[in-house]
């Protein structure tokens, strides 16, 4: 099971670095950040079959997966940024975690706009029609 | 023994085939006089509404309109048969797999978005806000499409039906003129003309409009999460309610009121022209009179076949737009339950909103239905002489 493994390299992971805090502060941030990678990239593989999957049924039952590829790289995004946020605040460099974030939202923003551009033109055929 | 036994079987059989022949002689005669009644109307108008009819449903009628009519008014209706039923199931049943396609995809995505929203691994992060938002934004688009779609349908219904109507109204009055029933006519012409004109101007520059606006404002109305439209979206809502029922409660009063108020002048005038041709006509006056009366009593038949065909062919018109928008009002509300639990609560109120105004479509299609079959029914409750021929 995959998610011993996460389990156990975590909390060994933790041990190590808050032994190491007392010596080498710098190096324990450096462990956590390479732990947290470590477990990002185990859980990939999963990811990528969730992803594959879901655009299998999205096809399957007729969905637009134009949007559906929109929504994916936002959550993408959403939880990449999650991820350097809450590191840089480890790190207790709280700004630049709010940059982080800042900068997702406004990337998403990006990608999302098509999207709210469609709902606002149906919106507006709708009343149109009337 | 035996030759009385044969003397009496003899005689019990000729008894028989004589009634029997009594029987059909007489019942031929009626078939003929609906028949040459019949032939004289002119049909085509009819024909061509059952010719675009769907497949299943003209299973339920007879090939030519004619046949119908003659059916009806002989036999009266009778769908026993178990085929014709089971063709309607699978009508049924294939709409509902054109449908499921939109239903799973609506709820997929909201479970999907349900299942992000559970996942976020905190309330601190702001980034859940916006994720959440482009969901509502992807699922609202797709709702929308969906909604204006179901609308159009909605407008062709009321299209076609008043369609309908305005084919059907010539017939009708024609048959009540030649039952006697001319004040009658005179009721009915200007209920079925404003059927026709101004209740379907309504439905589609007021009522129609109104629910598309209600969809949009809904839509806008939980864009940002705090309800700002509530109660314009409300107000539209309740707009809608109350035309449909100021429109129907008026119409259906007049039109009722009147429909009794002239029944007795018209079996006054028919009375009269009997009496008239049985006194003033000599010797054959008697025979005139007689003949008024069975005439009078076949087209009583023809109309009776003709109002009935038509409330069928109402029905017809309407059922599947009616079971279609009723199947996207079942999904949207299922969609709303079934997204409640999980996801935030924008999707689900959209999802009620929209299936709220679906329904004022489907009110909106009853009643311009319900309106032109209580018109019928007055039609058929006039028989030109007040309590029977």
């Amino acid at each position: 099971m995959l998610v011993f493994k996460i389990a156990a390299f975590a909390v060994i992971s933790a041990i190590i670095a808050v032994m190491m805090r007392q010596y080498r502060p710098e190096i324990a941030l450096q462990i956590s950040i390479a732990a947290g990678l470590l477990i990002l990239l185990a859980v990939m593989e999963q990811i990528t079959g969730v992803l594959s999957t879901v655009s299998e049924i999205a096809h399957e039952y007729g969905i637009d997966e134009s949007g559906l590829t929109t929504i994916f790289k936002v959550i993408g995004i959403s939880y990449l940024a999650q991820f350097a946020a809450d590191t840089c605040r480890d790190s207790g460099e709280s700004a630049l975690a709010g940059k982080v974030e800042l900068a997702a939202k406004i990337l998403i923003l990006t990608l999302a706009l098509p999207i709210i551009k469609i709902l606002l033109e149906s919106v507006n055929s709708l009343l149109l029609k009337g | 023994m035996f030759k009385r036994m044969i003397l009496l079987l003899t005689c019990l059989a000729a008894v028989c085939t004589a009634s029997i022949a009594f029987a059909e002689t007489t019942e031929t005669g009626l078939d003929v006089e609906i028949q040459n009644g019949i032939a004289e109307l002119e049909l085509e108008e009819w024909q061509d509404t059952i010719d675009s009819l769907a497949p299943e449903f003209r299973s339920l009628l007879s090939n030519s309109i004619d046949q119908q009519l003659m059916d009806t008014a002989m036999y009266g209706l009778h769908w026993n048969d178990v085929t014709q039923i089971t063709s309607l199931h699978s009508l049924a049943a294939s709409e509902l797999k054109a449908q499921a396609a939109f239903f799973c995809t609506i709820i997929g995505i909201s479970l999907v978005g349900g299942i992000v929203n559970a996942c976020s691994t905190s309330e601190r992060h702001s980034l859940n806000k916006i994720l959440i938002f482009i969901f509502y934004c992807f699922v609202a688009c797709i709702a929308v499409t969906k909604f204006s779609n179901t609308v159009s349908v909605g407008r062709e219904t009321v299209n076609a039906i008043s369609g309908f109507i305005e084919t059907a109204s010539p017939l009708l009055l024609t048959l009540l003129n030649t039952v006697g029933a001319i004040s009658g006519s005179g009721i009915i012409h200007p209920a079925m003309a404003f059927l026709t004109g101004f209740v379907t101007i309504m439905l589609e520059n007021i009522v129609i409009p109104l629910i598309l606006i209600g969809g949009a404002l809904s839509v806008l109305n939980h864009f940002t999460g705090q309800a700002q439209l509530e109660q314009l979206s409300r107000l539209t809502k309740s707009g809608t309610k109350w035309v449909l029922g100021l429109m129907f409660t008026l119409y259906t009063g007049v039109v009722v009121l009147q429909g009794i108020s002239v029944k007795a002048v018209d079996g006054l005038s028919v009375r009269t022209a009997k009496f008239a041709a049985d006194r003033f006509i000599p010797v054959v006056g008697g025979m005139v009179s007689g003949t008024l009366d069975t005439v009078l009593s076949c087209s009583v038949l023809i109309k009776n076949a003709a109002g009935v065909t038509a409330i069928i062919l109402t029905a017809l018109i309407s059922a599947l737009p009616l079971f279609r928008i009723g199947i996207n009002i079942f999904a949207f509300r299922i969609a709303a339950a079934l997204c409640e639990p999980i996801s935030d609560s924008r999707v689900p109120k959209l999802f009620a909103t929209i299936a709220d105004m679906l329904v004022m479509l489907f009110a909106a299609i009853v009643v311009l239905c319900v309106m032109f079959v209580i018109t019928i029914g007055i039609v058929i409750g006039m028989n030109g002489s007040a309590g029977g021929i």
